[in-house]
């Protein structure tokens, strides 16, 4: 089990040369924001350069009640936090479909693309989903073909892992493993030397002019 | 084999999520079954359907037309001059001033089906229609795959719709 307090204070001595004591300039919740990015950005990465394996250590699962029906346009929506985007092909979704964890349901767009126009799709009887951003940044998931559906099961790489429903820091495993853990140290490390380092001023060397 | 199972069978072999290609995956599947002239696998079939506005919706299993007959008389219908096909819909010239709940027999090739009336695909097929989905998956996201990848799904869709002709 890997808890992000863990990885915060792993960056914290990283950057005092791995001297531990209690100081220091940091503030927790900014490294915290700095891991979720460096987190998202890696595993884009991942997923981009080395065969898109994705690791089950970095899922989380997130079982969902719905939030409200259309029954004008027949659509059941559920509120879902922000998933990674990783390239053109694919999201942090990793599964969306019925709460026994066995039965995905279809996505109808991805990206650009929308095939809803196509016949295909108006033959369709099986359920089929979208990810949409409506208004006032609610994030929501949109299920047509069954206006009685009441749970489901989301299994996605979040953009923030804290910010998924009864999540809680102290107690839950923050979603890496060790290989994942060591490249964000690294990344939040190396960028935080950066922003910290300043440049030698000329008026407090000693080289003669 | 269903058309769920080529699809599983090309996400599996080109590393992609199922569900979020499934949709594409079944346009590019129905674009292969519709572009492979033989009429090796499909098997005669008839239908009796209703005229509606001198209309009627084909069955979704129809791939070629043999014959339209009136259901008492059996009487034929001449295609282009009694009556055309647009997609899924049999139209015929208003001029012959067909009633409404006529009962026409559609005779045609087609593939098998299920209890559901969902086409089923004759196995021999799985690798030509993977191939194609791959060839077409891998040309979306050329910059990904890059031309050798591409060109191999091509070729071995050629080669396996001339071995299932």
């Amino acid at each position: 089990m890997i808890y992000l307090a863990e990885i915060v204070d792993e960056i914290k001595s990283d950057l005092l040369s791995g001297m531990t004591y209690n100081e220091s300039r940091f503030d927790d919740e900014y490294i915290e924001v700095k891991i979720h990015a460096a987190r998202a950005h890696l595993i884009a990465a991942y997923l981009k350069k080395m065969g898109k394996f994705i690791n089950d250590a970095w899922v989380q699962t997130l079982d969902i009640s719905f939030e409200e029906r259309d029954k004008n346009c027949e659509f059941v929506t559920f509120e879902c936090p922000n998933v990674i985007s990783t390239d053109g092909m694919n999201d942090g979704f990793v599964y969306v479909g019925h709460a026994n964890g066995l039965k995905p349901f279809t996505r109808i767009r991805k990206g650009f693309t929308t095939l809803t126009r196509h016949s295909i799709f108006l033959r369709k009887k099986d359920i089929v989903w979208d990810f949409k951003h409506l208004d006032q940044n609610r994030l929501v998931l949109q299920f047509y073909n069954n206006s009685k559906l009441e749970h489901i099961m989301v299994r996605a790489m979040f953009n923030n892992p804290t910010t998924i429903p009864n999540f809680n820091k102290d107690t839950d495993h923050y979603p890496v493993d060790e290989n994942l853990k060591h490249d964000i140290v690294q990344l939040v490390t190396q960028d935080l030397f950066r922003k910290t380092s300043r440049p030698v001023q000329n008026g407090t060397t000693n080289i003669p002019e | 084999m269903k058309i769920e199972d080529i699809i599983a069978a090309a996400a599996e072999e080109l590393n992609c999520s199922y569900e979020n290609n499934a949709l594409w995956f079944e346009v590019l599947v129905n674009q292969a079954i519709r572009s492979h002239k033989t009429m090796n696998k499909y098997i005669q079939k008839s239908k009796n359907l209703t005229i509606t506005d001198s209309k009627a919706t084909l069955p979704s299993d129809w791939f070629k037309v043999i014959r339209v007959t009136l259901c008492n008389t059996n009487e034929h219908y001449c295609p282009d001059i009694d009556y055309t096909i647009q997609e899924d819909t049999i139209i015929f010239d208003a001029a012959i001033g067909i009633a409404d709940g006529t009962r026409i027999v559609f005779h045609y090739y087609g593939l098998n089906t299920d209890k559901d009336d969902n086409i089923i695909i004759p196995d021999d097929w799985e690798r030509m229609l993977v191939a194609y989905i791959g060839w077409k998956y891998t040309r979306r996201y050329i910059n990904d795959f890059g031309m050798g990848v591409m060109q191999n799904y091509q070729r071995e869709y050629q080669t396996q719709k001339l071995a299932n002709v």
